[in-house]
């Protein structure tokens, strides 16, 4: 292997793409080569150093300055629609209302005549009159 | 919760962000997306939590610079909401914002190139306060690399911070950087090389 190639697997191997087959053969060049060995040891401390740099945060700040742009992209939004099972209790009840309505309207069907429904209770003096119509004025005790 | 980035990386040290409003967390990004394009207001900020990491940190390792990478990432997502009607639902949304994002530092780098120099990022500021504090040492410790990461030039920088930072695939860096993917291994070879080289020279000075 020459040096030219070895410092071509030295940049593969950093990337973490270097093959286990050409890893060994890499090894075994920078066991015999101090140029490349020094190489591979430069990188790999430079590479370290900036992987070992800490992850920085936004700062809190940055959502209430793009706030008012925000705010002014922003575009009304249109109600939620419910749904479709969100109206079944609200169908049910109105279905059991309607069936309860129609019995009633059937009612008739099974009810005493609309001339005995409107039939007002007698007053006083018609229960005396039917009673001096169709009863023996001798058969009425006195109270 | 918001669901997972669609992203993944070639390892995994990123856990998903928590949200408020979590009633419509079974949903994909591509349905937040497309209320985003509807204008809703609320998908528009379900979708800039769940990005907003990846673009700052992005920013603000190419700037080193909190203020500008804030300012920065504010001017991506306003952009890319602007363009969010061209924009395909069912495609990945980090690349494309990296691509804003990365336009965005392009054309602040164009418009006031002295800003960016080397050693006038915040990760190279000491006032003295907050000494004791465990992130200022850290970031103390974090100078020489980042001093160097500001001399590597672009696009090389950006595959690097991409690949080695924020964990990109190849097929992620190529998308978000419009390259192939035989130019984007390019790049990073030659990236690393020079960021080697910048280190050994004690930072870049």
């Amino acid at each position: 292997m020459t040096c030219q190639s070895a410092r071509q697997l030295i940049q593969d191997s950093l990337d973490g793409t270097l093959p286990p087959a050409d890893q060994n053969a890499l090894q075994l060049h920078l066991a015999s080569c101090a140029t490349c060995m020094q190489d591979q040891t430069s990188l790999s401390a430079a590479v370290s150093a900036l992987e070992a740099l800490p992850r920085v945060t936004a700062p809190p700040e940055l959502l209430s300055r793009l706030s008012p742009d925000l705010d002014a992209l922003a575009r009304p939004q249109p109600r939620k629609r419910r749904a479709a099972w969100a109206w079944a209790p609200g169908g049910a009840i109105a279905a059991g209302l309607l069936i309860a309505l129609s019995l009633t309207r059937l009612q008739p069907a099974v009810s005493p005549p609309p001339d005995q429904l409107a039939m007002e209770p007698p007053t006083s003096a018609e229960i005396l009159e039917w009673l001096d119509a169709s009863a023996d004025p001798a058969e009425i005790l006195p109270f | 919760m918001i669901t997972a980035l669609d992203w993944s990386g070639r390892r995994s040290r990123r856990q998903a962000p928590s949200s408020p409003g979590s009633e419509l967390a079974s949903l994909g990004e591509s349905d937040w997306v497309k209320a985003a394009q509807r204008g809703d207001r609320k998908a528009m900020d379900h979708l800039v939590r769940a990005h907003q990491d990846r673009v700052y940190g992005f920013l603000y390792r190419m700037s080193n610079n909190r203020d500008l990478a804030l300012d920065l990432t504010q001017e991506t997502f306003l952009k890319a909401f602007k363009a969010l009607g061209g924009f395909k639902p069912d495609a990945a949304m980090g690349p494309w914002l990296l691509a804003i994002a990365r336009n965005c530092f392009l054309d602040h780098t164009r418009r006031s190139a002295p800003e960016l120099k080397s050693g006038q990022g915040d990760a190279f500021e000491d006032d003295g306060a907050g000494a004791e504090d465990p992130e200022l040492l850290r970031l103390a410790s974090d100078t020489g690399i980042m001093d160097a990461l500001q001399h590597v030039p672009s696009p090389l920088r950006e595959a690097l911070v991409l690949r080695h930072i924020e964990d990109l695939s190849y097929e992620q860096i190529a998308e978000a950087l419009e390259a192939p993917l035989g130019t984007v291994k390019t790049w990073l070879h030659r990236g690393r090389t020079s960021l080697r080289n910048l280190l050994e020279k004690g930072g870049g000075a």
